[in-house]
């Protein structure tokens, strides 16, 4: 039996039956379970609704008040985020996990300069750091940025820019998972894939683990070797990348690929809609 | 049916529409209406259930603690409070509605006159608008009160001059908001007479922000008619405006005769206080924040 | 941004002017003879005439305005109708104390509402934000005067704990007049228990008058915060592995004291309106009791220049809060290039 832990080291992310609910609605996340290890790479791809920001939100510890992991283990780097207590989850946010969100405009405060942001990320944790303009300094650089522009509003600078900002932020101390919540639907597609292209050389630099969730199969496609398909709060789909989109199991993502390859491939007389595949296949299993 | 029949279905009459307006504001705000509309009806009945009478003087009856046959007791000169407190009630709510319609006609007419007819004339209200705005509404109030001397007519005027200034600069952004919609410009291009335009084109648009500022000018009124009252402006004794009534018990209070002044104090605060909830609910239906602060209460 | 505070500048000192020809038609067009007022109804045909020649009565009223704008900006505020005495003098003496009263109530408020807003909104608590709600409405809708009443009362007769309706000072302290503020001349006097008195004597007004702009503060800092609240950088600054309280105070409080700011030029105006209701039911000896008792006496004299420094007040003070923002916010001159 191969020691996948031995080879690998404690996997950066792992959900172990998770499920996560709102108020006393029904589970929007429901028995979701996989692994991530570090230096690798997984595209959540799922419809609005579906799960994966909730998701996203439970992983971090950042669930709003009236939501709950009801079930499961969420281990970051072996440490169960969901058993642990707030002060210690804390000192994992921002430290050893982080997170880019979708509108990097509106994750920025509009009235504190950049640098000041990065460095409360620093500040977080090292509360007496020293020479903490030049790790700005450098943190800016990282991610192609001046360092001037520590001393600039979040409004005076483009939406890339406060994208790189915002990335900036989420691996400033050398986290071992990523989670990139729709990094570039704010962006038009030539920056898109420049802030792309950061994302995975930085990642790829500190061999940490980066889960991007998102609804585009085009960006998961190009950049993810793992692919996790939700669908209703269930993770219907999980494998290679390649394997998913050449012969998914699920009719789900049948339909979803179908749909995307269809815009480019098909000179049939209608484009084939998510309604054509058949509910009733999904029954009461899961893929995995 | 057709799309657009069942489109004009669907939207419903006007009638329609203005019935469900009590349904839509919350639920303390119809406690409130409720509340003021039996204040309302119980002055103005109330001689004909109360047996006291609001100002019948009876020296050998003064100053006496509340019971059964005086619920808020007796003043100095031998009335009932509460038959007194009634009427002022009664009073405070006329007059709020009074200078409240004066306020909002007054300011909303030069609103849009200021808004629709850039230049000269827009300059001019602006710069009125200004000028009484530098002053803190109630001290306004009070100056003008002074200057034309006490009684009902020259609270109503001076409480409608400190407050029509605001609704002006509300309404005006409103309006200017509007013209650069263009079917005002439409409208004017096909011939339609300004008033038509006024009526049909500006009003509707501005009725949320005039409707609002009507029940902000109630509360305020009140509060500010209260205040004359105590000062000694406005409305004097004997006629029992609820601030003079505060006032001509504020001496008895500190000799221990507390409830010639607390009585009015608290139908005042339950009058104000329903039309701020009322006030509060409005904004959230109709979308308007806080003027002054842009705040979204 | 030099432009900008210019533009606002103008249109303050606008606004001043306008204000003060407001307060001439109230003070000197409106009330009729004001001979006759000032002088009362027993003035001989002489004495009338004197009065009218004296202020300027029977020239053109363009010529009487710009007598009235010049007076009040030189400092020529007259005579008292009632006392006599130089009505700068009367200003003088009474300003003090209702700075005083002012200012430690606008501390007192703006940090309780603050604190208020901020434990009431960064989690949800429907119990506070229910009782909140409810003083703020007590707040809006009690006249002050009344609710001074009321204080007195309770905390003052009912309940012996608070002085009552004694000004500054319990009558057995004597402490001299160096700045006028009872705080710190009893300070400077090296007065302790005197300290301690003036402060007992300020706990009611400042409750009484706080109360409204408590109220006022505390409904708008608390709407700003559930709408900052909610965006998106206060949990990106969690994400960093900041405490919910440090993000919302750091973050929500900073954005969501904009409208604060604003509010704060209008509290100014409140405070103003507020002393003259206040300060007669706790005797204290301020420019609102000054102009109550003035208004009593139909002394003009006074009440306009109270009005005419009301004015100047709130628009200098709300120019102030204009270019502060500029400060907090830098997207305000952004807008203003559009």
């Amino acid at each position: 039996m191969i020691d996948v832990e031995a080879i690998h080291g404690t996997p950066a992310l792992r959900l172990q039956d998770v499920s996560i609910g709102y108020s006393h609605f029904a589970d929007a996340v429901s028995s979701i379970s996989f692994t991530l290890e570090r230096g690798r790479r997984v595209g959540i791809i799922g419809e609005s609704g579906c799960g994966k920001s909730t998701l996203g939100l439970a992983i971090m510890g950042l669930l709003p008040w009236n939501g709950e992991v009801r079930a499961g283990n969420i281990l970051i780097d072996g440490a169960d985020m969901v058993t642990m207590r707030e002060r210690e989850r804390r000192r994992l946010r921002g430290n050893r996990v982080g997170l880019i969100y979708q509108d990097a405009s509106s994750s920025l405060d509009p009235l504190k300069r950049v640098g000041t942001q990065i460095a409360e990320a620093i500040t977080a944790h090292a509360p007496k750091t020293k020479q903490i303009n030049d790790r700005v300094a450098h943190a800016l650089d990282d991610v192609g940025l001046a360092a001037a522009n520590a001393q600039n509003y979040p409004h005076e600078l483009s939406g890339g820019m406060r994208q790189r900002v915002a990335i900036a932020i989420a691996l400033v101390n050398d986290p071992v998972l990523v989670i990139a919540d729709e990094p570039t639907t704010a962006l038009d597609v030539t920056t898109q894939a420049h802030v792309l292209d950061l994302l995975e050389a930085r990642v790829t630099e500190r061999d940490a683990a980066l889960l991007l969730i998102t609804h585009d199969l085009g960006v998961v496609a190009d950049r993810c070797e793992l692919t996790g398909v939700m669908y209703r709060g269930r993770l219907v789909e999980w494998g290679d990348t390649s394997r998913v989109l050449t012969d998914p199991e699920h009719p789900y993502t049948r339909a979803l690929v179908e749909c995307s390859h269809a815009v480019i491939d098909s000179d049939a007389d209608r484009l084939p809609t998510m309604t054509s595949w058949d509910h009733d296949e999904e029954g009461g299993d899961d893929a995995l | 049916m057709t799309e657009t029949e069942r489109i004009v279905a669907v939207r419903g009459s006007g009638q329609a529409r203005k019935a469900g307006w009590f349904r839509r504001l919350s639920g303390s705000a119809r406690v409130s209406v409720i509340a003021i509309v039996v204040i309302a009806v119980a002055a103005a009945t109330a001689k004909l259930w109360w047996p006291e009478s609001s100002d019948q003087t009876n020296a050998a009856a003064a100053l006496m603690t509340p019971s059964l046959s005086h619920p808020m007791g007796t003043d100095g000169l031998g009335r009932d409070v509460f038959a007194r407190v009634l009427e002022g009630a009664g009073i405070s709510l006329a007059a709020g509605l009074i200078i409240a319609v004066a306020a909002v006609a007054v300011g909303g007419a030069l609103a849009i006159i200021a808004g629709l007819r850039p230049g000269a004339i827009d300059l001019v209200i602006m710069r009125i608008t200004d000028s009484l705005l530098a002053f803190p509404a109630l001290i306004l109030a009070i100056a003008v009160a002074a200057g034309l001397g006490s009684g009902f007519f020259s609270a109503c005027v001076a409480i409608v001059v400190s407050t029509f200034p605001l609704v002006t600069r509300v309404v005006r952004s409103d309006v200017l908001r509007i013209r650069g919609g263009g079917h005002i410009q439409a409208a004017r291009a096909l011939g339609v007479t300004p008033s038509r335009i006024v009526w049909r084109h500006v009003l509707p648009h501005v009725s949320s922000a005039l409707l609002v500022q009507f029940a902000l000018v109630v509360a305020f009124g009140i509060i500010a008619l209260a205040g004359l009252g105590f000062i000694g402006l406005g409305i004097q004794l004997p006629t029992p405006e609820l601030g003079a009534m505060i006032l001509d018990g504020a001496a008895p209070l500190i000799g221990g005769a507390w409830w010639i002044s607390i009585f009015p104090g608290l139908m005042l605060l339950a009058i104000v206080a329903s039309v701020n909830v009322i006030a509060d609910s409005l904004r959230v239906i109709l979308d308007q924040p806080d003027e002054l602060t842009g705040a979204e209460l | 941004m030099i432009s900008y505070i210019s533009r606002r500048f103008g249109l303050a000192l606008l606004s001043i002017l306008g204000a003060s020809i407001v307060a001439f038609i109230v003070f000197r067009v409106a009330p009729g003879d004001p001979a006759r007022q000032a002088l009362g109804p027993f003035a001989s045909d002489e004495q009338l005439a004197q009065f009218r020649a004296d202020n300027l009565l029977d020239q053109s009223l363009p010529a009487q305005y710009w007598a009235f704008i010049r007076n009040f900006f030189t400092g020529d505020w007259g005579y008292s109708y009632g006392s006599g005495a130089k009505v700068t003098t009367l200003f003088g003496d009474t300003l003090a104390p209702t700075i005083e009263l002012a200012v430690v109530t606008f501390i007192v408020t703006v940090a309780l509402a603050t604190w208020l807003a901020l434990v009431s909104t960064y989690r949800p608590r429907r119990w506070l934000d229910r009782l909140i709600n409810a003083l703020a409405y007590v707040g809006l809708g009690a006249p002050a005067f009344w609710v001074g009443l009321v204080l007195v009362l309770v905390f003052s007769q009912w309940l012996p704990v608070l002085p009552g309706a004694e000004g500054q000072l319990d009558f057995t302290y004597s402490v001299p007049t160096v700045t006028g503020f009872m705080l710190v001349d009893t300070l400077l006097a090296g007065d302790l228990p005197a300290f301690g008195n003036a402060i007992t004597h300020l706990i009611l007004p400042v409750a009484t008058l706080g109360l409204a702009v408590f109220a006022y503060l505390v409904r708008i800092l608390r709407a700003s915060l559930l709408a900052v609240g909610d965006q998106q950088f206060v949990l990106a600054a969690e994400a960093k592995g900041v405490s919910r309280w440090t993000a919302f105070r750091r973050h929500a409080l900073h954005n969501a004291l904009l409208p604060m700011l604003t509010a704060s030029g209008i509290v100014l105006g409140q405070l103003l309106a507020g002393t003259v209701l206040v300060e007669t039911v706790f005797n204290w000896p301020g420019v609102g009791n000054l102009l109550t008792r003035s208004i009593g006496l139909k002394d003009y004299s006074v009440v306009d220049v109270f009005v005419m420094l009301s004015a100047t007040a709130y628009v200098l003070v709300n120019f102030i809060v204009d270019v502060v923002q500029l400060r907090v916010d830098p997207r305000i001159l952004q807008e203003e290039q559009k």
